[in-house]
């Protein structure tokens, strides 16, 4: 156990050593001497770089050696990188150098201080004939259209890069302009194109160098434009005129120098634009030349019915678009919502890049797998010098959940959606009159008005009324039941009794009359007394005889009851009582 | 301008029918006639207005409308023609007084709001109807504020008459199952009765005012020497807060408020100042 960890220990710090000395391998200052070119004509320029890597240099570096050609600084950049965990500074030095002599040269090396040590590069062997190229552009050059011994101060030189395309190609137009002077401003005329156009969209490219030409500095402006060559035939681009402004020396303090215009016109340029080859040609050709690429993509593979995904198409290439067709074919069970396509053109380098993005959302409406079709684009390649047909891979959707209820409605309010326009306003003008004025009359209406007052006030009044009838009612209305109540028992009793009587039972002729008794004096009849019986008659009323017959009656009944008396015709007297005492009360 | 003038009456949805019913209420008064209600017969003149208007002679038209007012005519419908009248006149401030009157009598017309707006694409200045509500109190006002003034008295008198036979219908026959139409009758009743007292207030005490110079100077006191706080012009509707001498303070709906000189304002009432019985 311990020799194995002793074993590991001494590896790491084996390790930590190594990487650590690496680091420093890493680190350590160096110089790069390289060139642009080491060919070059004699009396043509080109550009040599000394890089300084891995530390602070203490003053710009110098050639050892550098027979055979000027040397000029042009520049210096400088950039930081992260190395190992360390910040490392990087700086080029960058010097224009003209060629002198004609034959093998060395330049160099290469010799700078670099964080106080001397570091030297390698030397590099140049190349100088003594033959120069005519024509603008390039590392070397001779100054066309100037005047002779090169001391013309501009030039301006066309060229294409296609002077036999076929119908419907791009090309490019090439201008490089080179003013040997200060120049204030430069303007420039665009020519006639023939039978070209310049490709829409696309705005001319611009790049400044500076050149070295038969041993003269010229700032060299290069302008590339792209062409689309329209009809087939012979055509001519007529010269490019190019106007310097060069400034001049002012005469008084006042004189702000306007300058002096001069005018320099290009070479113009021939070329034939071949018609595109009848044989061969697909129907769904539509004009597109050059070299495109299709693709397709959805955002997702995997949806429920009723949700939507976008179908994203490209087109892109090199070449020119018009007015392109790629057919979608897709299931009635799918609906697309097409977006507006987007078209971008652009010049990389001397090229025309063009792009072509189609964006679909489709909805599909019943789940299941639904396949896009490969979708395909017919152009013409140049290069090759036939049709060729750009193709896609199928595309499949898995769609989950369940059917969109009624697809017609979703398709027909999109169409719907997409059809509408704004309402054009035509004018405004006041509705009419209205014709009904005199008909109502005076509408003013208030709690002042009578039939109001009367609408309030009669149900106020009318409630008013009801409610005090009825209050009293219910009042009176209290005792007058209690008193038919009574008179319905009175007769009630005066039945029984008169049928009591007649039976001679003296038992319930005697119940009878209490009750009735009861019932016409309004007190309980079972604890009356004779005298009670007779106060009580006189205090209703009854006739003087009727209440001493009354008393009488009960005393007779008082002896049947407790003395053991003979009840002889008592019931039957109780019952003639009775008729007597009904007729008076009536 | 389109020249056919709509025929026949426009059934007005709940103003007919409370019309038609407090028509029947006033009849089963015994109140004959019943003077809201009657129809006024109208003047051999009167139907000469709207042949004025559709001739051209808009003035002439104006003018006639407004003495049909003045012969006691007072109508929003007289008051619209009136509007109309007076805009094709160019007199945008008195149009604009005479559709804000209309619209005390006719809230729900849509011709009157068509034409109030157009009438206000002619204002000067950018200022909103001071008594524009915000959205949420114009909602929850929206039964209030779509009913005139008559609407909501005649609304609370049903209410009221229907309230108290069911009174008595309780009380008469002990019913006890007519607690809820009572209930929600009392409220209609409150609310009509108490809506129509409430927008008689405003109209008579806080009435809007509409610029009717063609430009004037919002002070800051009865005083011609007190600060100028704005500029007016025609069309400008604000409201009245006070009213002393020649003067009338106003709340613009801005929120400003300060003094105009009498003269140089309309007032929206039922019926004019110089009218006013």
């Amino acid at each position: 156990m311990r020799p194995a960890l002793t074993t590991t220990a001494l590896v790491c710090l084996c390790t930590s050593l190594l990487l650590v000395c690496s680091a420093g391998t890493a680190l350590a200052a160096s110089l790069v001497l390289s060139a642009d070119a080491t060919a070059l004509p004699l009396g043509s320029s080109t550009q040599i770089h000394v890089e300084v890597q891995g530390g602070q240099i203490d003053a710009a570096p110098r050639l050892v050696n550098s027979d055979g050609f000027d040397v000029e600084m042009a520049g210096r950049s400088s950039s930081f990188t992260m190395r190992q965990g360390r910040v490392s500074q990087q700086t080029t030095y960058t010097f224009t150098i003209i060629a002198r002599k004609a034959g093998r040269h060395t330049l160099g090396p290469a010799e700078a201080m670099v964080d106080g040590k001397r570091v030297i590069s390698k030397p590099l062997v140049m190349q100088v004939t003594a033959s120069s190229r005519a024509g603008p552009g390039g590392a070397a050059s001779t100054v066309p259209g100037g005047s002779a011994g090169g001391e013309s101060r501009w030039f301006a030189q066309a060229s294409l890069s296609n002077e036999h395309p076929f119908e419907g190609e791009s090309i490019v137009y090439v201008l490089d302009v080179g003013t040997a002077v200060a120049v204030r401003g430069t303007r420039w005329d665009r020519p006639s194109w023939g039978t070209l156009t310049p490709a829409p969209g696309v705005e001319p490219a611009q790049s400044d160098r500076l050149e070295v030409i038969e041993g003269r500095r010229f700032e060299v402006t290069t302008l590339v434009m792209p062409l689309v060559a329209l009809e087939a035939g012979a055509t001519r681009i007529e010269p490019s005129v190019m106007e310097f402004t060069v400034p001049q020396r002012s005469r008084s303090f006042f004189d702000l120098g306007a300058g002096r215009q001069f005018s320099h016109s290009s070479n113009s340029l021939d070329l034939t634009v071949r018609p595109l080859p009848q044989e061969g040609r697909p129907a769904d050709f539509s004009g597109a030349v050059g070299r495109f690429r299709l693709s397709a993509s959805i955002d997702r593979a995997r949806l429920n019915a009723g949700e939507t995904v976008t179908l994203l198409v490209r087109l892109s290439g090199s070449g020119s678009l018009h007015k392109p067709t790629i057919d979608l074919q897709l299931p009635d069970t799918v609906r697309r919502y097409s977006e507006q396509p987007t078209q971008v053109s652009k010049l990389i380098g001397r090229s025309l890049r063009t792009e072509l993005t189609l964006r679909e959302a489709l909805v599909p409406l019943q789940p299941g797998t639904i396949t896009i079709p490969p979708l395909s684009f017919t152009y013409f390649d140049p290069a090759q010098e036939q049709y060729q047909t750009a193709t896609t891979r199928s595309v499949q959707l898995h769609v989950g959940g369940s059917a969109v209820v009624d697809p017609a409605v979703v398709a027909r309010s999109a169409e719907l959606t997409r059809g509408k326009e704004a309402v054009e306003v035509l004018g405004s003008d006041l509705v009419s009159l209205h014709s009904e004025e005199l008909s109502r009359g005076d509408q003013r209406l208030g709690l002042g008005t009578a039939s109001i007052l009367l609408s309030l006030l009669l149900p106020l009044f009318g409630f008013s009324s009801v409610a005090t009838v009825v209050t009293r009612r219910r009042r009176s209305g209290s005792s007058a039941g209690r008193a038919r109540e009574r008179v319905r028992a009175a007769k009630a009793a005066l039945k029984a009794l008169h049928r009591a009587a007649a039976a001679d039972d003296l038992d319930s002729t005697e119940t009878a009359w209490r009750a009735y008794l009861s019932a016409r004096l309004q007190h309980s009849g079972k604890a009356i007394s004779p005298a009670d019986a007779e106060q009580w008659l006189a205090a209703a009323g009854a006739a003087a005889e009727l209440a001493e017959g009354a008393a009488q009656l009960l005393e007779r009944l008082e002896s049947v009851r407790y003395g053991g008396a003979s009840a002889g015709s008592l019931a039957a007297d109780i019952g003639q009582w009775a008729r007597s005492a009904e007729r008076g009360w009536k | 301008m389109g020249t056919q003038r709509r025929a026949g009456v426009e059934v007005r949805g709940l103003a007919s029918a409370l019309a038609a019913a407090a028509g029947g209420l006033c009849l089963a008064a015994g109140v004959l006639p019943c003077p809201a209600f009657a129809d006024s017969g109208g003047e051999a003149s009167s139907y000469n207005c709207p042949e004025l208007y559709d001739s051209g002679r808009y003035e002439g038209a104006a003018g006639c409308f407004a003495s049909l007012e003045a012969g006691g005519n007072h109508n929003g419908h007289l008051l619209y023609n009136l509007g109309n009248a007076l805009q094709q006149s160019g007199k945008t401030g008195e149009s604009i007084l005479a559709y804000r009157r209309a619209l005390l009598y006719l809230p729900r017309d849509g011709d009157l709001r068509a034409n109030l707006r157009t009438a206000r694409t002619r204002v000067r200045d950018d200022l909103p109807p001071a008594d524009e509500r915000a959205p949420l109190a114009r909602t929850l006002l929206a039964p209030y504020d779509s009913l005139s003034a008559a609407e909501l008295l005649l609304l609370g008198t049903i209410a009221w008459a229907l309230l108290f036979a069911l009174l008595t219908l309780r009380i008469w026959r002990e019913e006890t199952l007519i607690a809820l139409p009572i209930v929600l009758l009392t409220i209609v009743a409150v609310a009509g009765l108490g809506g129509h007292l409430a927008r008689s207030y405003q109209v008579s005490e806080q009435p809007l005012a509409v610029v009717l110079a063609e430009e004037v100077t919002l002070r800051s006191g009865r005083d011609l020497r007190s600060v100028e706080l704005a500029r007016l012009h025609e069309g400008a509707e604000l409201s009245v807060i006070d009213e002393a001498e020649e003067w009338t303070q106003v709340l613009l709906s801005s929120g400003q408020r300060g003094w105009l000189p009498r003269g140089s304002l309309g007032l929206a009432r039922f019926v004019p100042a110089t009218q006013d019985r």
